[in-house]
């Protein structure tokens, strides 16, 4: 093969990758159905905490009627999540879950045969961003 | 010594004349490689990288998540075309620059997509994947600062993740127990074989990811040996050393001295690499010495330094032989220091360190004089014309 369309791979194949990625993500959201998950904070002292909220599943105060056995799955799922927040709340959210003054829950997309993903974080009921909003933070 | 220098002594002895003199200096000059401006600029591309994996980190909230993914893929495929474009106009720095940006936003491109779909990151996957991505431009690569980056990064990922695996794993903690640091001198003989092999058949194809193994096995062996040497002395006071004698250890030590011996057999049948051979057969021979050693804090202390001087005095040894005078300054350089430390660690007191320096020192002079004697040099210059 030619040097230069073997650069020219080399180069493409990190992009195609990515676009596949994405694309993949995309669908595992859009087509699996959704669960919520109780969590709370999870101190992992390590150094980059503080830029990332470290959650761990409590499945005593998790309403297992939303899985289609009644039964709830934690072998299914990680025990702790990071959940990636801009800087500039990060560090605010960390104290305030911490401190265990808002409740804390995980939306997972659930399909039946690949890992659980997942995809949002509310707070005391409602989407993290809004419930900022809501309190003026 | 300077090259003008050292004309103007080869025209003093007759050896070429003013013109050609001049020829020499003038060609160099004009040849000069432009090693500041190359190093300077993969800098800048590696700081531009960095900046924006930075940037992705921050995790803007105002931008939609659609919108980053899309500027994402954009700057790769502009980083792409610009490549290709260096390339083909045989602009070498700037081609192994954008080489290197773009080995840097694949990073960020990591980052980013695990940032907005919330991926768990498992130990060190993240860069794994970034290592097989970018392997292919490591291959392509012309200079040796992006094989000198990946190299690293890719062996400490590789090694984080396969030991998640429990046969990776038990065959880890098995070396562990047989004795210390047996899983770095695994991993160095390891090395040594895949350095080798694709030196022996890449030679002048890979030759900057070639070099770059030189270096990381040279900085790995020389790591190894201070922490063995210092590091055991340390263990020792806390009492911190343990290893098994069992089957298992005989097995492993085994086949340890079988991999080492037929490393050293096909580097004597090739003429290649036999500095590599010694510093093996030295590492793992003090290794197994260590084993039969009584458990006393003076016993390995003065076994960390006759490792360190038995390194040290083959590296010497072969300088003298190829001839290689900084090699030679360097290791006779780290001798002295380490004479000095043992000094200190055995006497402690400035008095009978200075006594026990200057005795070594006489003992030194007094083998330079039986060396000029006996005229080694023409001993060790019929060797190397054989």
């Amino acid at each position: 093969m030619k040097k230069r369309t073997w650069l020219i791979l080399s180069l493409l194949f990190p992009i195609i990758f990515f676009v596949g990625w994405i694309g993949y993500m995309e669908d595992k959201i859009q087509h699996a159905s959704e669960i919520v998950i109780r969590a709370e904070g999870y101190d992992p002292r390590n150094l980059i905490s503080g830029h990332y909220l470290s959650l761990r599943l409590n499945w005593q105060e998790t309403d297992c009627s939303q899985f289609s056995d009644n039964l709830c799955h934690p072998n299914r799922f990680e025990s702790v999540y990071e959940y990636y927040i801009p800087e500039e709340y990060a560090q605010k959210l960390d104290k305030l879950v911490q401190d265990k003054q808002v409740k804390v829950d995980l939306v997972f997309a659930y399909p039946s045969d690949k890992k659980p993903y997942l995809k949002r974080l509310h707070l005391n009921g409602i989407y993290w961003q809004d419930w900022i909003k809501s309190q003026n933070i | 010594m300077k090259l003008a220098k050292k004309l103007d002594i080869w025209r003093e002895q007759g050896l070429l004349n003013a013109q050609q003199q001049q020829d020499i200096l003038d060609f160099e000059k004009n040849n000069k490689k432009t090693v500041f401006t190359s190093s300077l600029l993969a800098l800048a591309f590696f700081c531009i990288g960095l900046g924006t994996i930075s940037l992705i980190s921050a995790n803007w909230n105002i931008i939609p998540n659609f919108f980053k993914l899309s500027m994402d893929i954009l700057f790769l495929i502009i980083n792409s075309v610009a490549v290709v474009y260096f390339y083909n106009q045989e602009k070498n720095n700037w081609f192994e620059g954008l080489l290197i940006l773009y080995a840097t936003l694949i990073l960020a491109s990591i980052g980013l997509i695990a940032q907005i779909y919330q991926v768990q990151s498992q130990g060190l996957s993240a860069f794994l994947l970034w290592s097989f991505l970018v392997f292919p431009l490591v291959i392509i690569s012309r200079k040796i600062i992006l094989p000198l980056i990946w190299l690293p990064i890719f062996t400490t990922s590789v090694i984080d993740v396969l030991a998640e695996f429990d046969i990776i794993y038990n065959i880890l903690l098995m070396l562990e127990e047989t004795f210390p640091y047996a899983i770095s001198i695994s991993g160095i003989i390891l090395f040594s074989y895949i350095y080798r092999f694709t030196s022996y058949y890449f030679r002048t194809r890979l030759a900057p990811q070639i070099k770059a193994m030189k270096f990381w096995l040279s900085f790995d062996i020389v790591s190894l040996v201070i922490i063995m040497d210092l590091g055991l002395g340390v263990l020792g006071e806390y009492g911190g050393i343990s290893h098994t004698e069992d089957y298992r250890s005989v097995i492993v030590i085994s086949i340890l001295i079988l991999v080492t011996m037929a490393f050293g057999y096909y580097s004597n049948k090739y003429n290649y690499s036999r500095l590599l051979t010694c510093v093996l057969a030295i590492l793992l021979g003090f290794s197994i010495i260590f084993m039969a050693l009584p458990e006393n804090e003076l016993v390995y202390k003065l076994w960390g330094f006759a490792l360190t001087m038995s390194i040290l005095i083959t590296v010497a040894i072969y300088a003298l032989i190829k001839n290689k005078e900084k090699l030679l300054n360097i290791a006779t350089a780290c001798m002295a220091v380490r004479l000095f430390i043992v000094y200190i660690q055995m006497f402690g007191s400035l008095l009978s360190t200075g006594i026990g320096l200057i005795s070594s020192g006489i003992l030194f002079l007094s083998l330079i004089y039986a060396w000029k004697k006996l005229h080694l040099n023409n001993l060790l210059i019929i060797r190397e014309k054989k």
